[in-house]
């Protein structure tokens, strides 16, 4: 089984102080630390656990600048076999369509029986390459994998729906299967790893390589523009009473009383 | 009869003597292919280094190995015991060979020689058999304190009995058939004769039979002896030689060219180990009921060395597979790797120097490496650490922000001073732990010191990085750090971590050479204890108030058993004036670990009691007021555990910093640092 992993590198935004940049299209990276995508990080693992248990090879994918080997390096780590990176100007500031007609071109050069994607990024939140991906190859998939065993060419894929349902679907593969965190225990990556796959080989592609023409890719292959990207101004803060019961219980009366509220 | 040509008739009474030779032969042989393939597994872990300390090596080698100085450790029985054993076998294996060379190279057993010789044997003889039938006893009938014996411990001392026993029925039949003159020296041998005087005839007609007994059983033994624990009367002092050179510290590019999975003197403490439990009954996660074994984690790691470096892994095509792809850690059960503390508590307690405690920490580098095994809260904590260079949030910013609001100098800001307060990220971290460096703090004012901290430049040591057995991480850290005290030009320190003190004076010189880190400076760690034991001795501190209180303290493990500082924080209770000093019942080397270590504070406990709440118990048994200690680990842990197991009323835990604060500035004083 051939198994594709497309992964990202995101800045880690959890509890970094965000600051929006100049352009006001993007935000100051400078002081942040960037990390292969938690969504990601759950696809890879997913994957090498398939070949572990089935056999097979997998290639991880990712679109971005020289820094993106970092998250490929991780992948190769964690038990990847092949790694591309998909390194271009001309992929510069695409959307989640442009960057999947990339993915997919990259994609179609050999054969696959598998594509896993993160459920979305943690820096953007599209969620929409991968199902994109399956479209422009024609593919079906599922999204927001929670579970998946492999039979025969059929994927058996585990859904948790609100309400705390589940479902299981069958889908044909090849297919495009967006993961959902917690589907596994993702390995440790330890510098020892990182250093044991230090000298494989990263193929880096450019449009060119894939057939793509400059405004297929990248800002000018989008159909999405960013407007502006801003922090909202704080709601007001809500009014925290203190003190014994009997005292908060009479702060509220009277703010009550204030407001007109108690008839 | 002339008293010159007294001696012994070799293979008296024994027909076939050429059978006699070809089974030895055969048996030395078989002995050699076991040895061999011993000894070519612990060449695997050859790093190429040098022995340094020699005649302190063999000093130690003479101490615990010739004398046994650490089995009569605690228990004075089994160092009798095992003395006579291996004295008495010791002995009787050199009458051997001498009595061979007698044979057949050059006859010099005659006269007096031989009756001194015949009267040294006798009494080997005696005492190996009282050290056997103490080891009988001590195993099966007392049973002197879990031991978990099992079939070749038995097999081992039943072949011992009978090859005695059997040697003296031997020497009595001889004497009684052959009646010469001078026997009475071999006493023995000459009870024997005159008891089987009473009770047997035809003496010549059972020595013929019995002799073949006792060959074939000794013969036996010494095939049985590179196939079992009794190969550590080899690996054991070599081990002991071994252990007392400086540990090897191993970066992650020597070990790329490492073969095997342990160094050296690891692979040779693999076979050393005598499966003699000391190490499991001082295990204090073992006693909190967790399912960690030291010696089990040895003896389990020997086997699987034996798996992947074996014969059979070297000529059997199957097996060979098998052992290239097997990794330690399909060899460790569930998450066994993971509960030691690194207390080293069985590393004092090893008779033959093995540090089940550095076999366990390795198999971490090696699951680190796999990744698999890596328990989520250490994985997820790790990530973070090489993230954000500590432990607990990204950036580190609560840290920074609590630090740049203590009254002290901070080399980050650009204040100058001499010495560095390295304040650590659980003393900057946690609230209990705040109080105690602000205590701290105020004594180095009081006492006059020039000190700074290194406010938002300060990191994290990396020191459970390294126990946690992710070398490749804590490499990085130290370069980091090193860096950090180039740019200040920071070479002295003092910390009330333990952890960070012994990391910087143990772990960060080898790799700063090792690692060829430019322009770092040479690190003059100090523990706190260490430094108030200091200005207390230089007359700098004025203690002005008096400490009413019963006082019990808590050894941390690393300034204790890891770096022996016991006397300092002693020295400091004393000087308070006031307060009175108890012990526990474990204290000093035997201290028992409140589970901090070792990366256990990101493992929840699986026990039946938490170590620390084991160890409160013990605490309060001392009706002390207050249970002192030397380390944030300790502080985080007991202070939870006095109140989860009952004590809070009765008994307050504290840090040695904040009774000496009390007793020079003020009880409420250093609140304000
Ligand atoms: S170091 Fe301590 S916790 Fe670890 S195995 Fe030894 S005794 Fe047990
Ligand atoms: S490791 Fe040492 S203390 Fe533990 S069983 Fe083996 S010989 Fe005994």
């Amino acid at each position: 089984m051939n198994i594709v992993v497309c992964v990202k590198r995101v800045p880690d935004l959890a509890e970094a102080e965000i600051v929006v940049d100049r352009s006001e299209k993007g935000i100051e990276t400078e002081d942040l630390v960037f990390d292969i995508n938690e969504w990601d990080n759950y696809a890879v693992e997913e994957a090498v656990l398939l070949k572990e248990s089935i056999g097979g090879t997998v290639t991880a994918i990712s679109l971005g600048e020289e820094d993106s080997e970092e998250v490929l390096r991780r992948g190769l780590a964690v038990g990847a076999d092949n790694a591309i990176l998909l390194n271009d100007r001309a992929f510069d500031g695409g959307d989640a369509f442009a960057t999947a007609k990339a993915l997919a071109a990259a994609i179609e050069r050999n054969p696959f029986d598998l594509i896993l994607t993160g459920a979305q990024a943690a820096d953007d939140g599209y969620a929409q390459v991968g199902a994109t991906l399956a479209e422009m190859l024609g593919i079906p998939h599922a999204t927001l994998v929670t579970g998946l065993e492999i039979d025969g060419n059929v994927a058996r894929v585990h859904r948790e729906l609100e309400a705390g349902l589940e479902e299981i679907l069958d889908v044909r593969l090849p297919a495009v299967l967006t993961i959902q965190t917690g589907i596994n225990e993702p390995r440790y990556v330890s510098i020892a790893g990182i250093r044991r796959v230090a000298r494989r080989e990263i193929e880096v592609l450019g449009a060119k390589d894939l057939g793509l023409s400059g405004d297929e890719v990248g800002a000018a292959g989008s159909r999405l523009e960013m407007q502006r990207l801003f922090v909202p101004p704080a709601t007001q803060k809500g009014e925290i009473l203190e003190g014994s019961v009997d005292v908060t219980t009479e702060k509220l009366v009277s703010i009550f009383a204030s407001k007109g509220w108690l008839a | 009869m002339d008293l010159e040509h007294v001696t012994r008739q070799v293979f008296w009474n024994v027909s076939l003597v050429w059978f006699f030779y070809t089974l030895s032969a055969l048996a030395v042989l078989a002995f050699a292919t076991g040895a061999y393939r011993n000894v070519s597994i612990w060449l695997k872990g050859w790093t190429g280094e040098r022995l340094k300390n020699v005649s302190q090596s063999l000093s130690r080698v003479l101490t615990d190995g010739a004398l046994n100085r650490k089995i009569f450790r605690g228990d004075f029985a089994a160092g009798i015991m095992h003395l006579c054993i291996m004295w008495g076998f010791i002995v009787l294996f050199i009458g051997t060979v001498l009595l061979t060379i007698h044979n057949d190279i050059v006859p010099f057993l005659f006269g007096y020689t031989y009756l001194i010789y015949s009267f040294v044997l006798d009494i080997a003889g005696v005492v190996m058999l009282t050290g056997v039938v103490l080891a009988l006893v001590r195993r099966y009938v007392v049973k002197a304190r879990p031991m978990h014996s099992l079939l070749d411990d038995g097999v081992i001392l039943a072949l011992l009995v009978v090859i005695g026993i059997t040697g003296f029925t031997l020497e009595g039949l001889r004497l009684e058939a052959l009646k010469p003159a001078v026997d009475d020296w071999s006493p023995i041998g000459a009870l024997f004769a005159r008891f089987l005087d009473s009770g047997l005839g035809g003496a010549k007609a059972w020595h013929g039979s019995l002799w073949w007994l006792h060959a074939a059983l000794s013969l036996a033994l010494v095939v049985y002896i590179p196939l079992s624990k009794l190969f550590h009367m080899f690996a054991a002092p070599a081990n002991i030689y071994l252990s007392a050179e400086e540990p090897a510290v191993v970066t992650l590019e020597e070990r790329e060219k490492l073969v095997g999975d342990f160094n050296q003197a690891q692979m040779v403490s693999l076979d050393a180990c005598t499966k003699c439990n000391r190490c499991e009954n001082a295990c204090p996660s073992r006693a909190s009921g967790e399912p960690l074994s030291p010696r089990g984690f040895v003896l389990n790691m020997k086997g699987y060395a034996k798996e992947k470096y074996g014969f059979r892994a070297r000529f059997d095509a199957r097996a060979k597979e098998a052992a290239a792809a097997s990794q330690v850690g399909d060899a460790i059960e569930d998450d066994a790797g993971w509960w030691c503390t690194t207390c080293r508590a069985c590393v004092e307690q090893c008779p033959v120097s093995i540090s089940p405690m550095d076999v366990i920490r390795e198999t971490r580098v090696s699951m680190m490496a796999e990744g698999r095994k890596v328990p989520p809260t250490i994985r997820d904590m790790l990530r973070t650490m090489s993230k954000y260079n500590n432990p607990w949030e990204s950036g580190g910013s609560k840290r920074a922000a609590w630090r740049k609001n203590l009254e002290a100098k901070d080399f980050s800001q650009g204040d100058e001073a001499e010495v560095c307060y390295w304040i650590s990220c659980v003393a900057s971290g946690d609230v209990r732990n705040q109080e105690v460096a602000k205590a701290f703090i105020s004594i180095l004012r009081h006492a006059g010191v020039s000190f700074a901290h290194l406010g938002k430049e300060e990191g994290c040591c990396g020191e459970f990085v390294k126990r946690l057995g992710e070398d490749g991480l804590f490499e990085a850290i130290v370069e980091g750090n090193f860096g950090v005290f180039a740019d200040f030009g920071i070479s002295k320190m003092v910390t009330t971590s333990p952890h960070c003190y012994h990391t910087m004076k143990r772990d960060y010189p080898p790799l700063r050479d090792k690692l060829r880190i430019e322009n770092a400076p040479q690190l003059e760690p100090k523990h706190h204890t260490e430094f108030i034991a200091e200005l207390i001795a230089g007359g700098k501190l004025t203690f002005s108030r008096r400490v009413e209180k019963r006082v019990t303290f808590h050894d941390p493990c690393y300034i204790g058993r890891h770096d022996g500082l016991y006397e300092q924080p002693r020295q400091i209770l004393r000087a308070i004036p006031g307060v009175e000093v108890v012990e526990m019942e474990r204290s000093r080397e035997n201290s028992f670990c409140c589970g901090g270590g070792g990366g256990r504070m990101w493992l929840e406990s699986t026990g039946d009691e938490r170590m620390a709440e084991l160890r409160a118990r013990e605490a309060a048994k001392t009706k002390a007021d207050i249970l002192v200690t030397a380390c944030p680990f300790c502080m985080s842990n007991l202070h939870d555990a006095v109140k989860t197991a009952g004590f809070a009323d009765v008994m307050e835990v504290k840090d040695i910093a904040e009774l000496v604060a009390e007793a020079v500035v003020s009880a409420t004083a250093y609140e304000e640092v």
